[in-house]
């Protein structure tokens, strides 16, 4: 496992973070440390292995915290660290975690042994910034294959830099560390964003070989005019998180040819750890909306809604993945850690077709989600947050905002900005609308496209 | 229209804030509302209403509302 490696990769550098700079012999004696003091802190024969929440910041001892407890085998659960008191404090009741790690100071919250799966290793929440108690669950299995597989199809080389310019909880972002360590690799820890001097200060310094966005940090980036910054020491860079738009994919795979620099789109979830696929960069200019093909030791294939496998090129189905990536299963309280049965296949939910070459499209999408600025919103979660609040409502959109209809709503404004503040997002793509009648389709169900439609009109 | 009203405008219409709040100390980061979504929305308003193109070093160092002022008079807005 990478996370027992460590001290493998010796002189290798592992870490820089502002000043500090460690190897991987001094980030494993690092560790060594901490995991000590995490065990003596945990000297009662009640509680052998704890339950922990560990608020996840783009920083070394956070790194330090996280390999501690991969190692020690105790669960963690990845915050936020921007998460409102009050969506923390229910994430806690509603799994009562033994530990509270925050900048390795180390909070007791009780000695109660909870039963937890033995493969459990990680838990990382899907839906950004909304709090939910749904949590994907992953085994140090999981996160060992897919790292395994990145740097399989990914240049990662050992004297690499590369910068945290995504957030530590979010599967992507962790899939990046992850994937360095292996790698034997070095992480630039960085907590200011793209648009901010101070991310390119750190990046110059530091002479950053590689970059992870989203669609949202390559519509930041274009903006910045990264076409034409000057930047030597970038090999590489990657895109995932959801489809950015062709146009801006071939800007991208234009200047990393004009550049002498390689682009990677990757397709994935969290509930495969991270990666499932990856379009090979050559391809970029010629398929830009194609996902391409699974990632090494990782298999793609389409469904049809009779669960038979499509054969044909350009027919469209589900598309179900396998691999040793695909995660335990979800959970939503505690008593769901003790045992899980993980699928064979991940259902993936997204709508594909596949081309002669066998390279993937994605083509829509079955569950009822959408993205905004790289944040998966669960549009049943807002229906259900706003139904609590007694308000009669459908709540729908796309990957450009989200529409949702009340009926008979007086106040429009103010029902935005609590939405913008619960789901942390800027007003301008959340539109409201007030309707008399909320409308059905012919067999009763909610009419969530009549409500696209008026909103659009 | 002033152009000082046209900034005003500007950040308030991109980190969803009411005028007043508007003044030449805010800077990003100190309030929750300036975040990068907000700052990206910001600079493409102010490229609207006073018909620029900010550049990387522009977009970068626009770190408060007099920054921004500053910023825009290298493009012959006058304040």
């Amino acid at each position: 496992m990478f996370f027992s490696k460590l001290a493998d990769h010796q002189t290798q550098l592992a870490v820089i973070d502002q000043e500090l700079t460690l190897t991987y012999t001094q980030l494993s004696g690092k560790v060594d440390e901490f995991s000590a003091i995490l065990q003596e802190q945990l000297r009662h024969p009640e509680c052998q292995r704890p339950l922990v929440f560990l608020h996840a910041k783009n920083n070394y001892l956070t790194l330090v915290a996280y390999l501690s407890c991969l190692r020690l085998g105790f669960p963690l659960l990845l915050l936020d660290p921007d998460l409102s008191a009050d969506k923390r404090q229910n994430l806690e009741q509603v799994y009562q975690p033994n530990l509270l790690i925050d900048d390795l100071n180390i909070k007791l919250l009780h000695y109660d042994a909870l039963l937890l799966s033995e493969v459990l290793a990680l838990m990382l929440s899907t839906s950004g910034s909304t709090g939910s108690p749904k949590q994907v669950c992953l085994s140090a299995k999981n996160l060992q294959a897919n790292a395994e597989s990145i740097c399989e199809f990914l240049p990662i080389q050992p004297s690499d830099k590369t910068i945290t310019s995504l957030p530590f909880f979010y599967s992507y972002g962790l899939s990046v560390i992850n994937s360095h360590l292996l790698a034997g690799a070095c992480i630039v820890f960085n907590q200011a964003t793209l648009l901010s001097r101070e991310f390119w200060d750190c990046f110059k310094l530091n002479n950053i070989n590689s970059l992870a966005g989203v669609p949202y940090s390559y519509e930041m980036l274009l903006r910045l005019r990264f076409e034409t910054m000057d930047l030597p020491s970038l090999r590489y860079f990657t895109q995932a998180g959801g489809r950015l738009a062709s146009n801006l994919v071939i800007r991208l795979a234009q200047l990393a040819k004009a550049t002498n620099k390689r682009f990677f789109i990757m397709y994935g979830q969290t509930e495969a750890t991270a990666r499932m696929a990856y379009l090979p960069d050559e391809k970029a200019l010629d398929k830009p909306n194609s996902i391409g093909c699974a990632i090494p030791k990782g298999e793609l294939r389409l469904v049809d809604e009779f669960g038979h496998n499509i054969t044909a090129p350009h027919v469209a189905g589900e598309l179900v993945y396998q691999g040793d990536n695909i995660m335990l299963g979800y959970a939503e309280c505690r008593q769901q850690l003790s045992t899980f049965n993980p699928e064979k296949t991940l259902m993936t939910g997204d709508i594909a077709c596949f081309d002669e070459d066998g390279d993937f499209f994605i083509k829509g999408r079955k569950k009822r989600f959408i993205k905004l600025f790289g944040q998966r919103v669960s549009l049943d979660e807002v229906e259900r947050y706003l139904t609590e609040k007694t308000l009669e409502c459908y709540c729908t959109g796309d990957d450009t905002s989200l529409v949702v209809a009340v009926k008979n709503h007086h106040d429009i404004k103010v029902l935005t900005t609590d939405l913008s503040v619960y789901l942390k997002l800027h007003p301008s793509v959340i539109k409201v609308i007030s309707v008399a009648q909320l409308p059905v389709t012919s067999n009763g169900k909610k009419d969530y496209q009549q409500v696209l439609k008026w909103a659009k009109s | 229209m002033s152009n000082s009203e046209k900034l005003v405008g500007a950040f308030s219409h991109a980190l969803a804030i009411d005028e007043d709040r508007v003044h030449d100390q805010l800077s990003y980061n100190t309030i929750p509302e300036w975040d990068s979504t907000a700052h990206m929305i910001l600079i493409a308003e102010l490229e609207n209403q006073f018909e620029v193109m900010l550049d990387t070093d522009d977009i970068i160092d626009m770190s408060s509302v007099l920054k921004a002022k500053q910023i825009l008079s290298k493009y012959d807005v006058k304040f």
